[in-house]
């Protein structure tokens, strides 16, 4: 999860630099993008450690951050992650999320 | 009022009245001196009653007014007061203080403390709720912790130890009036003590007292403690009224990290920083002890033995400037916690403070 | 043993006191006998008064004179043989004297600098945890009122959902209108406490824009209405009309009336309170203006009215509120370049005038040439009315103006009278009721299908079911710009060229997603307003109490979806311009988004030029259609 963060952190501040904003005008909201990343990320942790969850309730959350992914300038992690958000059925859903926002060893 | 500052045995002997009632005043370890005062006083005037306790140098009536030289004498104001103008009580701490007083009367008074107990704020708590009792003031002659301060009273003959002598005078005939000023203004947040024991503060806002301290107002070097540079105001958590008396240090532990006071503290009491004066301030302020003028006076002066250290060499001037512009012979010493009105006002409360320098002058009242 | 200088000696030393220090004979002489009896006994009194003469005395030469004096004397003295036996109680005098005029003022000059590092120190750690303090503090207010507002919205918004159910029977209608009044002052205190600390932070910004006062005026006084009916109190209203607009800002100065008036009610319990607006000087371009509450309120004494301007001073704590109202007041008047005073007298009333400069705006280009109005005005107070129909007559409306009821009912009801667009009534309390029941029976006539019927006057609870507006006080301008709107959509211009102004609404359940729609759009549009609302809830309740000119909306949020917050809304009024924001397209949610009456549906990120270009339309529709 840090990791990712961290990447989304740099990758908002690129983003938002490209439309021509100034620094006093990109930190507060960059700050601001990783707060509700952050706490999307730890809700969606919270669900996927509970028993019986609802497909509708993931489906939602990770909606949620896909939507925060693209705002912030991460296309690609937005992208993966709704190539997973297509099959939540597959057994695979939950191994496929964790290897992809939680996998703090791994080289992104 | 017919009054006589007496210094030396020669001038007993030319005194023109009777007096009624002696104070004196003596330095610390000169008990003995004293004594051989009193017992001169009781010779020539056997129905005299005597009172006063012990100081650090003394202040006497004439230029420098201070005990520069370290003389040591002691000094005596010899009274021609109605006898049944005033009282004088010994209060234990032992009880819980109590005063007789006729309701249908009003009192001055002024306390002289061995030194600084629990008893103390009982005293002037009880003295401030009196509602017959209109103005008092006091001095605190020695430390507990120390031994070279050694505090006592003195009643017709006897060195007391642990007591409070209150002198209480019938406002019918004389009457005390006076202020008690010192030279600091509070700055910045109130900081929580956090905890304590007795005299000493050991944590502010849960963290070393010392360390907190020094954050704010850099090193403290023996120099500003000798100078007493850096007073706290203190106050009491359940101080209703909100009154901040202002507190000298008295020592620094590195080791503990902790500060020694001239007075109790307790978890709870809030602290805020002192910064003094400016020169021109001080002075002006000094002006403020003027208005107490009165034709045949004397006056008593308590001032904090800080100010050996904070005016030093200029204590001298200071006072020279006191007696000028008041007019009214003062005499008294230097106290470890002084006791006076903050204000003018005739409801103003009395507070135990450091740092002051409390003026008590003593008229007759003309009917 | 030498007691004393010689007698010839004693001349010239005085001599030289008298030239030094420039005194007279008598203390030239008492100098003298001090020094001398310091010289030749242990009194010390000579080296006292020198010393208490320098710290006291405004001479800038004097420690000089001290000085010279000093060493020409001992210089004097030294040389002298007489006095030889003498010589180390002369030197050891002079040693004295020199020290405690050079030696003594250096070390305490030393320890007084030691004291002000200190102090400087103290202060500068003071200083910063104070600022430190402060920010912290502003951004738990900022931080704080944005979290109550985003919770007052939705309890706003809730209480409007359970308003509309209409399955309350009218106590509990009552009560719920309570609850929702008190949201709305709490709001208002919110605001209030953001404001103190937007404007002590010199934070507060002053806009510009062009409006008519007697709108603003008007919903000012609606603003305290609920307030003023709860307390027996006559209320009146002496209004200038004011032919033009004025560029201000509209917002403050509302505040300050709204405030001088709240004020008024808090502080009077009988009697009267009384708005008088009037133009105090007008010149081509600017106006002054001045806004007068008087009340018969407990009044205040002098030392009250010396305080009434500083922050949190309250006259009688029972009184609600957190006093910070005319602090606010007062700062946003001066910000203004006005000024607020007051008038009083302890129980008998205050008098509060607000007088600010404003400039005109002259740019109104209205054409009313093919609008019908048709006023009728049967009391006496005819002053207003007549200046509003020379207004109106200006931009060439047709006004029909009656005072006689037999020929206003005539014409109305007459087959070849032409058919007026507004038909305003002023007239007696107990008149109302009985043109309602006329106004019933035109509206079923084809003639009147488009008409507006306006009541104004009415001063108490009376149901006017058939009047499409009823006014307590006074028709605003504004009212008959917008029925004129309405009817023919041409109105050209009717604010400054420069200045257009759009007031959006966006819903995201994500702060970020909102707050970079923010950056966008303010970024390129300054003068746009976006409110922002985490919630469908937060919205309605938004949604209730402003106008708004466009809406984006998130469809996938908890709670209430995007689908159910537009659904939701159409209920209270027809909305606005309203689009679809979702980082899920699939073709059926576009079919899905058109049925459910978005306007369109905008993909997430936000592509800039498709995002302004819904702004473009919007702008084009307000001010060029």
């Amino acid at each position: 999860m840090k990791n990712i963060i961290l990447e989304t952190e740099q990758l908002a501040y690129e983003y938002l630099k490209g439309f021509g904003f100034s620094d006093e005008q990109i930190t507060p909201l960059v700050t601001l993008g990783i707060k509700n990343l952050s706490e999307s990320l730890e809700k969606l942790k919270k669900l996927l450690n509970e028993e019986g969850y609802s497909l509708k309730d993931l489906d939602n959350i990770l909606h949620a951050i896909k939507g925060l992914l693209l705002q912030l300038g991460h296309t690609q992690l937005a992208q993966k992650l709704n190539a997973i958000r297509l099959d939540l059925n597959s057994p695979n859903t939950v191994i496929s999320i964790n290897e992809l926002l939680f996998n703090d060893t791994q080289e992104n | 009022m017919k009054y006589a500052i007496i210094t030396t045995f020669d001038e007993i002997d030319s005194l023109d009245f009777t007096p009624t009632l002696i104070v004196g005043f003596y330095p610390y370890e000169k008990e003995e001196t004293f004594f051989k005062f009193y017992n001169a006083f009781s010779t020539h005037f056997p129905h005299t009653e005597m009172i006063g306790c012990n100081g650090d140098s003394l202040i006497y009536n004439t230029t420098p007014h201070i005990d520069i030289d370290g003389t040591n004498r002691c000094i005596f104001v010899c009274l021609d007061m109605k006898k049944d103008a005033y009282s004088i009580h010994l209060l234990s701490s032992d009880e819980t203080p109590h005063i007789n007083t006729d309701k249908n009367l009003n009192y001055s008074a002024i306390i002289f403390e061995s030194c600084y107990t629990n008893n103390t704020e009982k005293v002037i708590s009880l003295l401030n709720k009196e509602p017959n009792i209109n103005h008092f003031f006091g001095s605190i002659s020695g430390l507990l912790s120390s031994n070279t301060t050694q505090g006592n009273v003195f009643y017709n003959g006897r060195f007391i130890s642990n007591k409070t002598l209150l002198w209480l005078i019938d406002e019918h005939y004389y009457f005390f009036k006076g202020l008690s000023r010192h030279n600091f203004n509070p700055i910045g947040y109130s900081l929580e003590i956090t905890h304590t024991d007795g005299y000493k503060l050991l944590e502010i806002e849960n963290e070393p007292a010392l360390d907190i301290i020094e954050k704010m107002i850099g090193t403290i070097n023996p120099d500003s403690l000798l100078s007493y540079d850096h007073p706290f105001f203190i106050t009491a958590n359940n101080d209703a009224k909100n009154s901040t008396p202002l507190s000298s240090l008295l020592s620094i532990d590195r080791e503990e990290k902790s500060i020694t006071l001239y007075k109790k503290v307790k978890s709870g009491d809030k602290l805020k920083l002192a910064i003094p004066f400016s020169r021109k301030k001080q002075e002006s302020q000094l002006a403020d002890f003027n208005q107490y003028y009165a034709k045949d006076s004397i006056a008593f002066l308590f001032v904090c033995i800080s100010y050996k250290g904070h005016w030093g060499e200029m204590e001298p001037i200071y006072l020279m400037h006191l007696a000028k512009n008041l007019n009214v012979p003062f005499i008294g010493f230097h106290s470890l916690g002084e006791i006076g009105p903050l204000s003018e006002n005739s409801n103003s409360l009395s507070l135990m403070q450091n740092q002051t320098l409390t003026l008590a002058v003593l008229s007759e009242r003309l009917l | 043993m030498r007691t004393k200088l010689c007698i010839e000696d004693k001349k010239i030393i005085l001599k030289r006191i008298r030239r030094t220090f420039r005194i007279d004979d008598i203390e030239a002489g008492h100098f003298y006998n001090e020094m001398e009896e310091s010289l030749f006994t242990k009194n010390k009194n000579f080296f006292y008064s020198v010393k208490y003469n320098m710290h006291f005395q405004t001479d800038t030469l004097f420690l000089e004179k001290v000085l010279q004096f000093a060493i020409t004397t001992f210089s004097f003295l030294l040389k002298k043989e007489s006095y030889q036996s003498e010589e180390k109680k002369i030197k050891d005098f002079f040693r004295e004297y020199l020290k405690i005029i050079l030696v003594e003022p250096s070390n305490h000059a030393r320890k007084i600098e030691r004291r002000r590092d200190n102090v400087q120190n103290i202060l500068q750690h003071v200083s910063e945890q104070l600022n430190q303090s402060l920010d912290i503090q502003q951004l738990m207010i900022a931080n704080i009122s944005h979290e109550m507002r985003t919770s007052l919205n939705a309890i706003s918004g809730y209480i409007t959902l359970i308003e509309e159910k209409n399955t309350l029977d009218s106590e509990n209608q009552s009560y719920l209108e309570k609850a929702n009044h008190a949201t709305y002052t709490l709001k208002g205190l919110v605001s209030d406490i953001l404001d103190a600390s937007k404007i002590n932070s010199g934070q507060m910004e002053i806009k510009e824009e062009s409006f008519w006062l007697d709108e603003m005026l008007q919903k000012a006084i609606d603003n305290i209405t609920f307030n003023l009916n709860k307390k027996d109190l006559t209320f009146k209203t002496d209004i200038q009309f004011f032919s033009q607009k004025i560029l201000g800002d509209y917002q403050h100065i509302m505040a300050i009336i709204v405030n001088l008036l709240s004020n008024a009610i808090k502080y009077t319990d009988t009697g009267f309170i009384h708005l008088r607006v009037k133009a105090l000087e007008e010149t081509e371009n600017t106006i002054k203006i001045l806004f007068q509450v008087e009340d018969s309120g407990i009044g205040m004494t002098h030392e009250q009215i010396e305080k009434i301007f500083n922050p949190y001073s309250r006259f009688e704590k029972e009184r609600q509120g957190v006093g910070l109202g005319l602090h606010i007041a007062s700062n946003l008047a001066s910000k203004m370049g006005g000024e607020i005073n007051v008038e009083s007298t302890p129980n008998k009333g205050s008098t509060f005038n607000f007088t600010m400069k404003a400039k005109q705006d002259k740019q109104i280009d209205i054409d009313m040439s093919n609008f019908i109005l048709c006023f009728f005005n049967n009391t006496k107070e005819t002053k207003v009315s007549q200046r509003k129909l020379d207004f109106l007559k200006q931009f060439n409306a047709k006004v029909y103006y009656f005072e006689d009821e037999k020929m206003f009912i005539n014409y109305l009801t007459g087959s070849k009278s032409d058919t007026p667009h507004v038909v305003s009534i002023l007239s007696y309390q107990n008149a109302y009721k009985r043109f309602n029941a006329l106004i019933h029976y035109l509206k079923t006539l084809d003639k009147f299908q488009k008409s507006y019927f306006i009541a104004e006057g009415i001063n108490h609870k009376v149901t006017l079911n058939y009047f499409d507006k009823v006014y307590e006080r006074f028709t605003p301008i504004t009212t008959y710009i917008h029925i004129l709107d309405t009817i023919n959509k041409s109105d050209k211009n009717t604010s400054t060229p420069n200045i257009q102004v759009l007031r959006i609404l966006a819903v995201d359940d994500i702060e970020t997603n909102l707050e970079i729609l923010k950056l966008f759009i303010t970024n390129k549009y300054p003068h746009i307003t976006l409110d922002l609302a985490t919630g469908g809830y937060e919205a309605i309740g938004m949604y209730k109490t402003q106008t708004y000119d466009m809406i984006f909306i998130d469809l996938k949020m908890p709670g209430l979806s995007g689908f159910q917050t537009l659904e939701k809304l159409k209920d209270i009024k027809e909305p606005p311009a309203t689009y679809a924001l979702t980082a899920d397209v699939y073709k059926s949610t576009y079919d899905q988004v058109i049925e459910a009456d978005f306007v369109d549906l905008l993909e997430k990120p936000l592509q800039l030029d498709i995002l302004f270009g819904t702004i473009e339309k919007a702008l084009n529709e307000k001010y060029n259609s």
